[in-house]
């Protein structure tokens, strides 16, 4: 990896595109695994090369605070909205990589809506 | 047309939600099914006692409808319009509107990143705008004009003192000496409170890229990470942010080829939780065990290895990034008086949804407990909240709409603390809660002072007579003196605050505590050695429910007939109360 200089993070920000159609992102901090999040994700990780989904990426992130629905974890598909699912086991993950992923259909229970936006891309926004 | 997703959240169960019932039907009738979808949902992101509806990608929000309002509803989302006067609006006193959610009472600073991105990837770090505030600081800021804007964002600390940052790098940038040090305190110990591990976990490189800063701002070269050892997950992903921060350049010798160097390590910590104090903390990276020493010479005089050091709390360092990044007025745009920004939350106990929660400064406790965190369990009666920890103090439900701000926790005798709010309701004894914490300071005193080593151990013998029934008027004005004593000779802050959630607790509950003084009981049952189960003879059916529910099989009878409970084995825990249907168990 050559050292970053002045002016190449900016570079690097621009051309950073994921090569992703969507991303799954488990909340793995402590917590999450506790709750059984490490389950869910070789779960999907196993599953997903077989049904064919390596299009979408498999992502683990901190705690998103819901405690009270962990383990959870967002959807995003391009040309959909972002979904959270919380309390999910394999009956749902198996749902999720057959219905959404697979037909583009959200599943009519445990959808969970974050309190808040991804401020985060705002804060640092160009 | 884009299809249209629709998201009903209702209090009632949702299989019997009439909002949820109605719109399928009218989709149904339609033949909708192409370009609308209709969802239950278990969390909306707001909680309130009627309906939500929530359509998707515009984002649309509706609460405060009524069951005759859905046609006109349903039409809008139809013909893709907006009726505007169900749209939920909070209003955005506390954080500039334009980039707060403004349905909701949250505002992520802190936790900007966590839950979005992938700790492991520095990659996505910098492609969320990662490490730009640190390229600023070295190019386009002097040190000096770093510790200004830190200054004037007004930004204090949030590891419990709430100690001007600013302030503090300026001193400690002021000392003469050309080797200083740089401290991340992540050894986060108060019982309940989990802030720190979520951004440790989450978001690595805020830490990494905050402390740069502050190393660049005050002129360290070095600087330490203390995190304790019982967060491993943490350990790890820190250790693997500062190995890729290094190959990119942003960590080590001549950071993105400037003059600049700076290097960060990590130290574990043992699990003591005075080690979190700084004194101590910086005695046991140097390798000697973990005591606390008296102030003067402060640290930023003399801290680690004798030189100037300065030590802040892992949400501080977190702040840092954006700060520098969006200037300091529009950071003490957000929050209240001398309190600016934002205060992450670990709210436990006894609520519907317990997290973690970002808020700006001057938000009340109504709204965390209630909008937040969906209220009190069970819909029983929220009684207090202890904020603070073990140094803190309790909240009862008369000050729930105060603001929540340094200073106005100060004037009711509690304090911000580190974060960890947990939440009592009604069968939660306040003296019995009081004890847990005397048990643990007791636990974790290091024995360095008297006050602090003999002092707790006092309160805890005194607190344990009281709860035991034996309790007698004058042990209050004891309490009192001990008290005293320890928050004037201790020699940290462990001690020093030690009696505070025991002095407020009297304060606030003081009819409680005579009543466990005066009356022997505890209205709770909590104080098992306080309470007597007893069934009423002419009240029990005989349906055994209770004999079934008892851990310890103290509870005998013939079916049908009146039972009776064996005293000599009870173990007080209460379940054949909350068994029994006919109210014929009584707690005495
Ligand atoms: C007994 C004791 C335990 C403490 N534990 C912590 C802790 O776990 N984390 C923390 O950041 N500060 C803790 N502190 C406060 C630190 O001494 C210090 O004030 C703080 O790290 C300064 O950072 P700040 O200005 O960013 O708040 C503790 C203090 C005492 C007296």
């Amino acid at each position: 990896m050559e050292k970053m200089k002045k002016g190449d993070l900016a570079e690097f920000k621009k051309n950073y595109k994921s090569p992703y159609k969507g991303e799954i992102i488990i909340s793995m901090g402590t917590c999450g695994i506790a709750a059984g999040g490490d389950a869910v994700y070789k779960l999907f990780e196993s599953e997903m090369k077989e049904k064919g989904l390596e299009n979408v990426k498999l992502k683990k992130t901190g705690c998103l605070g819901m405690c009270f629905c962990e383990p959870n974890l967002i959807v995003k598909l391009d040309g959909m909205p972002d979904i959270l699912y919380g309390n999910v086991d394999e009956r749902l993950a198996r749902l999720i990589m057959n219905e959404h992923l697979t037909k583009k259909r959200i599943i009519n229970f445990n959808t969970i809506f974050m309190p808040t936006d991804d401020i985060g891309r705002k804060i640092f926004k160009d | 047309m884009i299809k249209q997703h629709v998201f009903v959240w209702d209090p009632t169960p949702s299989n019997s939600s009439a909002v949820y019932n109605y719109l399928v039907k009218k989709v149904n009738e339609r033949d909708l099914g192409e370009s609308i979808e209709v969802y239950r949902s278990t969390y909306i992101g707001l909680t309130s006692g009627t309906p939500i509806i929530r359509i998707l990608p515009k984002n649309i929000i509706y609460t405060k409808f009524e069951q005759e309002d859905l046609g006109e509803i349903f039409e809008s989302i139809v013909s893709d319009e907006v009726v505007d006067r169900f749209i939920c609006e909070y209003d955005a006193k506390l954080a500039p509107v334009s980039e707060r959610d403004k349905q909701s009472k949250q505002f992520k600073i802190v936790l900007r990143n966590v839950g979005y991105l992938d700790p492991e990837s520095i990659e996505e770090y910098i492609s969320r705008g990662g490490y730009k505030a640190l390229e600023k600081a070295i190019f386009e800021m002097d040190p000096d004009r770093v510790i200004k804007e830190i200054k004037d964002s007004g930004l204090r600390g949030r590891g419990g003192g709430g100690f001007s940052t600013g302030l503090k790098w300026e001193l400690t940038r002021k000392e003469p000496g050309a080797e200083k040090f740089v401290i991340c305190n992540a050894d986060e110990g108060d019982p309940g409170a989990y802030m720190d591990r979520a951004v440790l976990e989450g978001d690595p490189h805020t830490i990494v890229e905050g402390m740069a800063i502050g190393a660049y701002a005050v002129g360290c070269k070095e600087g330490f990470i203390y995190v304790r050892a019982e967060y491993p997950l943490a350990i790890e992903r820190l250790e693997k942010a500062i190995s890729d921060a290094k190959k990119y350049g942003l960590l080590g010798d001549n950071i993105l080829g400037s003059e600049f160097s700076f290097n960060l390590e990590l130290r574990w910590g043992a699990g003591a939780f005075v080690c979190g104090e700084e004194t101590a903390l910086m005695a046991s990276i140097e390798g000697k065990r973990g005591n606390p020493k008296p102030r003067p010479p402060f640290p930023s005089q003399s801290g680690l290895w004798k030189k100037p050091s300065f030590i802040n709390n892992v949400e501080t360092w977190a702040n840092i990034p954006p700060i520098v990044e969006k200037g300091s007025g529009w950071f003490s745009s957000i929050g209240v008086g001398r309190s600016k920004g934002t205060k992450v939350f670990a709210v436990t106990g006894k609520v519907k949804d317990p997290g973690l929660i970002e808020v700006p400064m001057g938000t009340t406790f109504r709204e965390i407990v209630y909008d937040l965190c969906g209220g009190i369990l069970d819909n029983k009666k929220f009684k207090a909240v202890q904020t603070g920890g073990p140094s803190g103090g309790v909240i009862p439900e008369k000050f729930i709409d105060m603001s929540v701000d340094y200073e106005t926790l100060m004037s009711i005798g509690s304090m911000m603390g580190s974060g960890g709010l947990i939440v009592m309701d009604q069968s939660d004894c306040m003296v019995d809660v009081n004890k847990f914490y005397l048990q643990f300071s007791v636990d974790e005193s290091c024995g360095k002072c008297a006050p602090c080593r003999i002092g707790g151990k006092q309160l805890l013998d005194l607190i344990s007579k009281i709860t035991d029934g034996k309790g007698d008027k004058k042990d209050i004005q004891k309490i009192k003196n001990i008290s005293n004593a320890m928050q004037k000779a201790s020699l940290c802050a462990l001690g020093q605050t030690t009696p505070n959630p025991v002095l407020s607790a009297m304060h606030y509950f003081e009819e409680e505590y005579m009543e466990h003084i005066s009356d022997k009981k505890c209205r709770t049952g909590k104080c098992s050695n306080l309470v007597q189960y007893m069934i009423i003879p002419e009240k029990c059916i005989g349906c055994t429910a209770c004999a079934l529910k008892c851990p310890v099989k103290c509870i005998s009878g013939e079916k049908k007939k009146p039972h009776i409970i064996d005293q000599k084995f009870c173990i007080k825990c209460g379940e054949c109360f909350n068994a029994c249907k006919f109210n014929a168990i009584v707690r005495g």
